[in-house]
């Protein structure tokens, strides 16, 4: 299976600060991509690598077999790329927007454009800056969409939008990414609507890759117990074993991506009572949290 | 194939450039109008209330220049059309845009200077020639040839001011932005305050070269923008 994004050990700072620190991840031909991470992971700093719009301090970064910070015309017409926060030509109309992309893509198709956009129900003649940011995500991601692109790239798709729409901008991706079978990579903040919609995940963490799975590895591997409080139990620490420890009332809660043999056995040597143990259900929220962190 | 798509491309960058200016490109013109009015009426009203004996005392004695109000025009249009052509581009992240689009940003970037700097011509171009018309309606052609020498500065101010704008906003540094404020100042200054007619013409082979540079120089901050547009 081809790849089309590539990324080796790359590096980028900010000021001294180090936003990406030996990321390196592979996005291949077909499938939807996450590229998950708390604000402040290095998610924007990496799609800003990915089109150009950085040159790495550090590593390779490869889209569509081109260095990144070198994309040439023709691979960037296969790129279909929706801004952080919605950005487009706020002084066009929706019919003006559409009319301008058209020139740029050869294989163009308005109809995927109209579809989405009459949902709306406001005129074509209506100004993007007079639209609501739900109304705006609608039309940006039809114009991603009516280029057929071979690369859809959305960074922080989320930013904004209520559940409404960001169910709807999720449903119509899904379902354009099954009938042209576009890859597509995409970011978010937001975890929880994008459990159904993933086939791979990579959560990304101080600028390194946390954890990468396909659908499903990650709740199978990924599981939570609780069990009885006691003064043992809160002197717990992360380990290689128990990947987060975390205490609230009566229960100390852990996770881990071992099975629960290994884990009991990690705490009992650290002389924890496993009293009223039991295994809780993780959602897809609560498992990103869990991994990652709340704070 | 590749002609084609560059055909295209041009046509959709022209189709942009198009709605920006469609209406607020006008308002230069429209200012240049008013300003012509002015300059004919005023010779007019000089050689009709006193004759004509009047007005050439005006123009040889007291170096009076009927079209005076035409000083600051091109400089304002110049800063105008490039602020109506770059500020909806640059702002707010929305150079993004521009770089993500499959076509040459060197080039397109030219396309959209040379739309501007093209408005720009005709603009001078239609000062230049009206006001000589007008002068040589009220006095010799020598005059009015000397009308356009003196315009002359002032119209490549107006270039040197669309470049420095169309610099300062495409650049992402606050102190580059000053700089290219400061420069651009300097020379606008120095084009416009010549006072008496004919002033600079010497100079004017020189100034052209400094504006070609200023245009020449957008290239290299497009190339910086882009690399560390974040």
């Amino acid at each position: 299976m081809a790849t089309l994004v590539e990324c080796d050990q790359l590096r980028h700072s900010y000021a001294g600060k180090q936003v990406l620190d030996g990321l390196s991840f592979q996005v291949r031909k077909g499938g939807i991509y996450g590229l998950l991470g708390k604000n402040g992971a290095g998610k924007t700093t990496t799609i800003n690598i990915l089109m150009g719009f950085l040159e790495p301090s550090g590593g390779r970064c490869r889209v569509l077999g081109d260095p990144s910070h070198r994309l040439r015309p023709e691979t960037r017409r296969k790129i279909g790329l929706l801004h952080e926060g919605f950005t487009q030509h706020d002084f066009m109309t929706i019919a003006e927007l559409e009319k301008f992309y058209r020139h740029f893509y050869p294989h163009w198709r308005p109809e995927v454009f109209t579809q989405l956009v009459q949902k709306l129900q406001v005129p074509a003649s209506r100004r993007l800056s007079r639209l609501s940011f739900g109304q705006r995500s609608q039309v940006c991601l039809g114009l991603v969409m009516a280029q057929l692109p071979e690369l859809m790239i959305l960074d922080d798709y989320s930013m904004g939008l209520d559940a409404g729409y960001r169910r709807l901008l999720l449903d119509y991706l899904h379902a354009y990414a099954q009938e042209h079978g576009t890859t597509i990579l995409l970011t978010s903040h937001v975890v929880q609507d994008l459990e159904r919609l993933m086939d791979h995940m990579f959560i990304i963490q101080n600028g390194r890759l946390l954890y990468s799975a396909e659908r499903g590895r990650f709740f199978e591997s990924f599981r939570q117990w609780r069990f009885q409080r006691s003064p043992q139990s809160d002197r717990l620490e992360k380990t290689d074993v128990l990947t987060s420890v975390e205490h609230i009332g009566k229960h100390s809660i852990v996770c881990s991506f071992h099975d629960e043999a290994q884990v009991r056995q990690a705490l009992l040597q650290k002389d924890a009572a496993l009293e009223d143990w039991q295994e809780i259900p993780l959602g897809f929220e609560d498992a990103f949290l869990n991994l990652t962190g709340k704070y | 194939m590749k002609n084609m798509h560059a055909t295209q491309a041009v046509r959709g960058l022209l189709y942009k450039e198009w709605i920006k200016l469609r209406y607020l490109g006008l308002v230069p013109f429209a200012l240049l109008l008013v300003g012509l009015g002015d300059s004919f009426y005023d010779m007019h009203g000089m050689k009709s209330a006193n004759g004509g004996l009047s007005l050439w005392n005006a123009v040889i004695f007291r170096s009076h220049m009927p079209f005076e109000p035409m000083r600051y025009l091109p400089l304002f249009s110049g800063v105008w059309l490039a602020a109506v052509q770059f500020v909806p581009e640059c702002f707010n992240r929305r150079l993004r845009l521009f770089f993500h689009l499959p076509v040459n940003e060197h080039k397109a970037l030219f396309l959209i200077l040379g739309l501007g700097a093209g408005l720009l011509s005709a603009l001078v171009g239609i000062l230049c020639l009206a006001q000589a018309c007008i002068t040589s309606l009220f006095m010799p052609a020598e005059a009015a040839r000397l009308s356009i020498l003196t315009l002359a500065p002032w119209c490549l101010a107006g270039f040197i001011a669309y470049a420095a704008t169309a610099l300062i906003l495409i650049e992402t540094s606050p102190v580059r932005r000053l700089w290219h404020g400061g420069a651009g100042t300097v020379f606008v200054l120095a084009l416009v305050d010549a006072r008496g007619y004919g002033s600079h013409i010497d100079g004017l082979p020189w100034f052209g070269l400094i504006a070609a540079l200023w245009f020449a120089t957008i290239s290299n901050v497009l190339d910086r923008a882009k690399r560390g547009s974040s």
